[in-house]
């Protein structure tokens, strides 16, 4: 275990807070003995992967300890005839998609930055992206794990099968619960074949409305689509001149791709651009100062008029980019938005305006629940305390 | 509410082979209802059992200890279907398949569709993730479950998630899905609609044996090939279709697969051209495609007629549930099949090989054979499933019937673990008591549990 004078620990700053102590875990057992020795000394621990969805959350209560899994990373064990893997929770997305191209696989998940984004992270974080419309959650896609509970216990769920209802689904629990009930050390994948081809499509567009319009008939069409997105306002001139681009990728044999490729474009005025785009649409929200990702109704997405935006329909997703928002606004948007069964989640904003709205929101299950598995999992409190509902 | 015996007698077993009758059955019409069961029970001091058709294999809906059955057969509306957003509201006791006919008016459909879809619940179907032949590409249940509504163990109604994911708040949707009733029970949930495919295209390809059979899938699944479903039936299976339902499958086969892909009409035909050439290379000898929708749902009628079929064989069955990774299939059927043979059983195999899970079905006459032999026979099964890397269920649910396996695969720090989460939602044990986690005593009196029990020490050494 790396333990570090000369590591500068503002670079593990959240929202202005400095840990006391950065531990680099190069294995499972690192991890345990940290998170122990946590428990004993009665000190919060911070995980860190990428850091991509590291300023996702309330800031936490208490944070001594940033605790580093990025050197845990590797391939534990490739099954490529049965479409799985099980890898380190620390290996990044990139490292990850290395080892399977080769094999004409992939895991199926498109984050922010992938060469940072850790696969633990992009469970840990319910990291989004292009590839939900198609492939949905990564939690769908996440079939074991092994994970260091909070007080310390080295636990595994699940297993390296595709179908498995044995036991309790503790790994898709801990999907989304942002290391505030386990370590995730490592994990097991199942994987997809990468398609024969991919093609991506823009149409640039006047203004929102007709991409809403063509958004819907697309959507009701029911064309195989591999991702969709439509961006909106200033947020870059190469990739949305128009204030309105819409995005659709297209994947599958040759023949298929060149079908729905006719198809699509009697939707709209589509013209080929680049399959790396969709990583730069994947980065806007995690980039952005201010970024509010709103859980949003299809039907209902012409009802919200941000100034710059990701949208990512049908999988009722807008992340919302505008230059600033004053507390009160926000409070009616997310009231708003919660009326109709959605939520409005602050990703990334200044720190003082996080502190007066709070990240959540209203949560989405109950309070006791909430606190009885934070107290069974983390009796101590060492796990990020006060980052989730 | 029902409560005399003759009532309970057909709530006292589910269909796998414990069996224990219910103190009282209640069948409530609203979830406030429900929530009043709940608070009743509590009071009474005795557990909660929710059911929904009864079709379980693994007594996950059987009553212990005195519970009370709570029926969701009066809950069964389907409030809402969302076009755009591809998701339905639906309350727990509405039938799989009437479901999916209904999101088909918007050309949409309800993916899991397990072998008892015509007669099992969503409520039921979420208790035990339920898979079916085409979780192979779509996945089970969880993987379709958006939002619960449940009432709790303390009898308030509360809400997880909602019709979208990643709403704000731990995702405990994940965790109740295949919880079999423990956490709480479902009154509602938003359940994702996936758009219906264009083009399906059904055949199955015929083998001298199993083992080609199984090679072939294998194959398949590691050519980067996902069919739909992939199903295998045996040489058993096929005898019993050809005999109870002239089915016209070749005597000559030792096996058979059952291939379904699905997409667009150009993908479709690129996947049979390299599955039928993986096919003939393994040694198939026979193809047969179904032409129209009609052929396709014989074919699909044989593969879900096939467990009937068999009563013909022997009256009883004993159907396994185990799934070990794909690539450890022909291994894993060959050691089955010998430790079927060792104990004298006529086995049928017709099971979801596309992944990896496997139904052995041991055939025997309960009115002869004892109960406890195949008892053993299948915890020697299970525990060759297990020593291949593979788990308990693949869909049916751990129950009572395998809950003392459960340490076979998992150490007591991982069934802590589950029992935190349990006891987060239950902290007095009152829903569903003695299911999923060894040890529990509600249901210790059963018989069938205390051989199993004892099978479960003495086998793993």
């Amino acid at each position: 275990m790396g333990l570090t004078a000369d590591v500068d620990l503002e670079t593990y700053a959240i929202d202005g807070l400095v840990p006391t102590r950065h531990v680099a875990a190069g294995s499972v057992d690192d991890v345990v003995a940290a998170i122990r020795e946590a428990n004993e000394t009665r000190t919060a621990v911070v995980l860190w992967g990428g850091g991509t969805r590291i300023g996702v959350g309330d800031p936490p209560r208490r944070y001594d300890v940033a605790l580093d899994l990025r050197g845990l990373a590797g391939i534990v064990a490739h099954e490529p005839a049965d479409l799985t893997i099980t890898v380190l929770a620390g290996t990044t997305m990139s490292a990850l998609s290395d080892v399977l191209r080769p094999h004409g696989q992939r895991w199926p998940v498109e984050v922010a930055h992938p060469g940072r984004a850790t696969v633990g992270g992009t469970l840990a974080g319910a990291a989004g992206g292009p590839s939900r419309y198609r492939y949905f959650h990564p939690r769908d896609r996440t079939i074991g794990c092994q994970a260091v509970l909070g007080d310390g216990t080295l636990t595994r769920a699940g297993g390296r099968v595709v179908k498995n209802v044995t036991g309790y689904d503790l790994t898709r629990l801990y999907s989304g619960s942002y290391g505030t009930l386990a370590a995730l050390v490592e994990l097991t994948l199942k994987l997809e074949p990468i398609p024969e081809r991919t093609l991506t499509l823009r149409a640039d567009l006047p203004d929102p409305s007709f991409g809403y319009r063509a958004t819907r008939e697309l959507l009701r069409a029911r064309h195989q689509l591999d991702a969709i997105a439509m961006l909106m306002g200033d947020v870059g001139e190469d990739i949305c001149p128009t204030w309105t681009a819409l995005y659709v990728r297209l994947a599958g044999t040759g023949a298929v791709v060149d079908r729905l490729r006719t198809a699509v474009g009697s939707h709209a005025p589509f013209i080929e651009a680049p399959d790396d785009v969709w990583a730069r649409i994947a980065a806007l929200p995690a980039d952005a100062p201010l970024s509010l990702r709103a859980v949003w109704p299809t039907a209902k997405a012409l009802e919200l008029y941000p100034q710059r935006a990701v949208w990512y329909p049908g999988v009722d997703v807008m992340h919302v980019m505008d230059d600033e928002i004053e507390p009160d606004q926000l409070r009616s948007l997310r009231a708003a938005v919660e009326a109709v069964s959605g939520a409005l989640v602050v990703e990334r904003a200044p720190a003082d305006l996080r502190r007066a709205v709070g990240t959540w929101g209203t949560p989405r299950v109950p309070a006791v629940i909430s606190e009885r598995l934070r107290s069974a999992f983390d009796p101590n409190g060492v796990l990020a305390p006060g980052r989730m509902p | 509410m029902l409560s005399s015996p003759e009532d309970l007698l057909v709530f006292e077993y589910d269909a796998g082979f414990d069996r224990n009758a219910p103190s009282a059955v209640v069948v409530p019409g609203t979830a406030e209802e429900v929530a009043g069961v709940v608070r009743a029970a509590r009071d009474a001091g005795v557990g909660v059992v929710p059911r929904g058709a009864g079709t379980g294999l693994a007594g996950g809906s059987i009553a212990c200890g005195g519970a009370v059955v709570v029926s969701t057969s009066r809950l069964r509306r389907i409030l809402a279907i969302d076009q755009e957003s591809r998701a339905a509201l639906v309350e727990p006791g509405v039938v799989n398949l009437d479901l999916s006919n209904a999101a088909r008016r918007h050309g949409l459909f309800f993916a899991p569709d397990p072998s008892s879809q015509r007669v099992s619940t969503i409520g039921g179907n979420i208790g035990n993730n339920a898979g079916g032949p085409h979780a192979l590409r779509y996945g089970s249940v969880v993987q379709h479950v958006l939002g619960i509504e449940m009432v709790l163990a303390d009898g308030t109604i509360a809400s997880f998630g909602g019709r979208a994911p990643d709403l704000p708040g731990y995702d405990c949707v994940p965790l109740i899905v295949g919880s079999e009733g423990t956490l709480g029970i479902v009154t509602k949930a938003w359940v994702r609609l996936l758009p219906v495919p264009e083009h399906v295209h059904t055949f199955l390809a015929l083998f001298p044996d199993i083992e080609t059979g199984a090679l072939a899938a294998s194959r398949i699944v590691a050519a980067g090939i996902v069919p739909a479903a992939m199903e295998m039936l045996d040489r058993t299976t096929m005898g019993a279709l050809n005999a109870a339902f002239d089915a016209h499958l070749p005597e000559e086969a030792g096996s058979l697969l059952l291939i379904e892909v699905e997409g667009l009409t150009e993908e479709c035909t690129a996947q049979v051209a390299r599955i039928e050439a993986i096919c003939a290379a393994a040694g198939a000898f026979g193809a047969r495609t179904a032409a129209t929708a009609e052929e396709r749902e014989l074919l699909w009628k044989a593969r879900k007629l096939g467990y009937a079929a068999l009563a013909r064989i022997k009256p009883n069955n004993y159907l396994h549930d185990a799934v070990v990774p794909r690539t450890r299939i022909p291994e894993v059927l060959r050691q089955v099949n010998a430790i079927a043979e060792r104990y004298g059983y006529v086995t049928a195999n017709m099971f979801h090989i596309g992944d990896g899970n496997l139904h052995p079905i041991l055939l025997f006459d309960a009115r002869t054979e004892p109960i406890e032999r195949v008892m053993r026979a299948s915890a020697e099964i299970l525990r060759v499933a297990v020593d291949a890397g593979g788990m308990l269920s693949g869909e049916h649910g751990i129950g009572i019937e395998k809950d003392e396996f459960m340490r076979w695969v998992f150490s007591e720090d991982d069934l802590g673990a589950m029992r935190r989460a349990r006891d987060a939602f239950d902290p007095d044990g009152r829903m569903n008591p003695g299911k999923i986690l060894p040890g529990g005593e509600h249901c210790a009196a059963i018989a069938t549990t205390r051989a199993k029990r004892a099978l479960a020490g003495e086998m793993w050494v």
